[in-house]
């Protein structure tokens, strides 16, 4: 699947970074205003600097999706001279490996100390208990090797799929515990965690459960490498019925690092709208982006349905208030019908002297 | 009246939290390995000793094999033979087949925990496997119903229950597990559950992609219920906002109207923006 977001388009959206980014096998590209490789550079630049990065996961639908989200951020890491520690399957190990080979000398990394990598079946194995994680040994296994390397003083970048096997086992309580034991780790000592799941795997069915619940663990939801925090963010969602909530953990947790925490309840309520919009009639994924604006926050969310623009459906209608709700709340709004899909943006905000008051 | 037993506040949220167990708790999950079930189970059960209420577990399956399920209950046999255990098949304490009737189940359930009492205990914590009750569609209206009047049951008196379901069965049933206070496996989107005998507490989070399942539970409030307190409602659309007006307006044409108290500031507006009746919410 194909998703094209222009967030640009001068007869839309005015103003703010030009960024036009494609969701193509997982990978995100910049293909206008920035080369593919500054993205990767900088986005793993700001992981590092921001908190809804602190905790990501990528639900990966390829294994070369996969490798492009892991190699796109251990290799800037390792070219920072941030350590990198990779608690993954054997397979995974190896194709990071060698994803990781073709651009920095990953033996010599090994050999500094600079990049460990550990089996995940054997990590998990000395601290389940039970079938749940033991949060004494999870502290004396994980926090042991987590803690000596952030000593170092250089950081630390880690990779984990522990999780994704026990969700595969069928132990999701297990699963949703290692992840809060790493957020209780992150809490104690600074690092940045990517955690990956294959996607068909917890979005089995069209239940949404497993993707919102392990998306609510996380800071961030990526599926290739972070665009530039400070100027736009774009965030893809599947067409289930869990994903507004996901949005809007999106929207909170970028506008509260904006410092635009006064307009989180009015981006979430249009945001809602929209993205409702996109799952049950459209019934299409969508891309939301958010970027600055002079006024505070422009919204916009694409889907893949170009032959359905929003309608304005009588007021008594249930499914009609929607749209009226985000006209109220918009200082303006609009669509656009473009060749892969359409776009519904919002500007969110008001001049300062109106907001204080 | 609030028994001495009763629960200032109910306990909700995600059922994976640990600790903080109490009497009148009322949890929902599902299982989907036959090992995890008895692990949700004993992990239930387990928390009956420490609150001095008798355990007790129905099951789909005959007694026996029941009872070997439990083989990580601490002491079992001695549990058993004491009776601070009991285990119960569905088909000897459930009318299968058929829509349950309330008003006789409750007094099924009623008695029981007075029996416990009597016994010397403090109540009865319960897992249930309710997957023979709602394996067929067309029963599941009347055990949504079922479970809301067992629910505001539990806001008095100290009855624990835990209903769990086969997901190889039954892939899901969203709207009975968010009548549940306590959810698992999966952490909760939303729940609606008695805050009092005759009130409703809805917490959590509800757009345009829950407004069908917020409608089938609201279909099947209580008819006692007179408020739904949205205190620790963190989000509503424009859709559910008028999905609940469509129900409370319902109510009101039915005479047994129910109000919307503590309302917060982000709810009354959307309320006002959708243009929906505020005499609905009470002021405060």
């Amino acid at each position: 699947m194909s998703i094209i977001l222009p967030t640009d388009s001068a007869e839309t959206l005015a103003g703010g970074p030009i960024v036009c980014h494609t969701l193509h096998t997982g990978t995100i590209r910049a293909i206008r205003g920035r080369g593919s490789d500054d993205t990767v550079t900088s986005g793993a630049h700001q992981l590092s600097a921001c908190d809804a990065d602190r905790h990501r996961v990528a639900f990966y639908r390829s294994e070369s999706e996969l490798t492009d989200v892991a190699v796109g951020t251990f290799h800037d890491a390792l070219r920072r001279g941030e350590p990198v520690l990779v608690i993954a399957t054997a397979e995974h190990r190896r194709a990071l490996r060698a994803g990781l080979s073709e651009l920095v000398d990953t033996e010599s990394a090994t050999a500094a100390g600079q990049l460990t990598m550990q089996d995940a079946r054997e990590v998990l194995s000395g601290f389940m208990v039970n079938g749940c994680p033991d949060a004494a040994r999870f502290e004396a296994t994980v926090g042991d090797l987590v803690r000596r390397i952030v000593r170092r003083g250089h950081g630390l970048s880690a990779f984990g799929e522990m999780v994704a096997l026990l969700w595969d086992d069928g132990m999701p309580h297990a699963t949703l515990a290692v992840e809060q034991l790493w957020n209780d780790l992150q809490e104690r000592h600074s690092f940045t965690l990517l955690c990956a799941y294959p996607a068909q795997l917890v979005m089995t069915d069209g239940d949404p459960s497993g993707y919102i619940d392990i998306g609510s663990a996380h800071s961030s939801i990526v599926c290739g490498p972070p665009s530039a925090a400070d100027a736009e963010v774009v965030r893809h969602f599947p067409a289930l019925t869990g994903s507004p909530r996901l949005v809007r953990v999106f929207i909170r947790t970028t506008l509260q690092e904006w410092g635009l925490a006064h307009l989180v309840d009015d981006a979430m309520l249009v945001a809602t709208e929209l993205a409702t919009n996109a799952i049950r009639h459209a019934r299409s994924d969508f891309a939301v982006s958010l970027a600055r604006s002079r006024h505070g926050v422009r919204l916009a969310v694409g889907d893949t349905r170009s032959d359905m623009a929003p309608s304005r459906p009588a007021d008594d209608d249930t499914d009609g208030r929607g749209l009226h709700l985000i006209a109220a709340t918009a200082r303006e709004w609009g669509h656009h019908r473009l060749d892969s899909g359409k776009l519904v943006w919002a500007e969110i905000g008001a001049p300062p002297e109106v907001a204080e008051r | 009246m609030r028994g001495p037993e009763g629960p200032a506040r109910r306990r909700s949220g995600w059922l994976g939290q640990s600790g903080g167990a109490t009497l009148s708790d009322h949890g929902c999950s599902s299982y989907a390995l036959d090992r995890r079930r008895a692990e949700i189970v004993t992990a239930w059960l387990r928390d009956a000793a420490p609150l001095g209420q008798r355990a007790m577990y129905i099951g789909a399956a005959p007694a026996k094999a029941l009872h070997a399920e439990l083989a990580d209950f601490p002491a079992l046999d001695h549990a058993v033979e004491s009776g601070a255990l009991v285990v119960s098949s569905a088909v000897d304490f459930y009318d299968l087949g058929e829509p349950i009737d309330p008003e006789s189940q409750l007094a099924l359930y009623d008695r029981a925990v007075e029996l416990a009492i009597a016994d010397g205990y403090r109540g009865l914590r319960v897992a249930a496997d309710i997957t023979p009750l709602v394996v067929d569609e067309a029963l599941r209206r009347s055990h949504l119903h079922w479970e809301q009047y067992a629910d505001r049951y539990m806001t008095e008196r100290p009855l624990a229950p835990l209903c769990i379901y086969d997901a190889r069965k039954i892939p899901a049933l969203p709207a009975i597990a968010a009548v549940h206070p306590l959810q698992g496996p999966h952490e909760p989107r939303f729940a609606v559950f008695g805050s009092d005998r005759d009130a409703a507490a809805l917490v959590g989070e509800i757009d345009g992609c829950s407004a069908d399942v917020l409608s089938d539970v609201l279909a099947g409030l209580p008819a006692t219920d007179r408020c739904l307190d949205v205190e620790g409602l963190a989000f509503l659309d424009a859709r559910t906002a008028a999905v609940l007006q469509h129900e409370l307006q319902r109510r009101a044409d039915e005479h047994h109207p129910i109000r919307i108290v503590g309302a917060s500031q982000m709810f009354r507006k959307v309320w006002d923006l959708c243009e929906l009746d505020p005499e609905l919410i009470v002021a405060g």
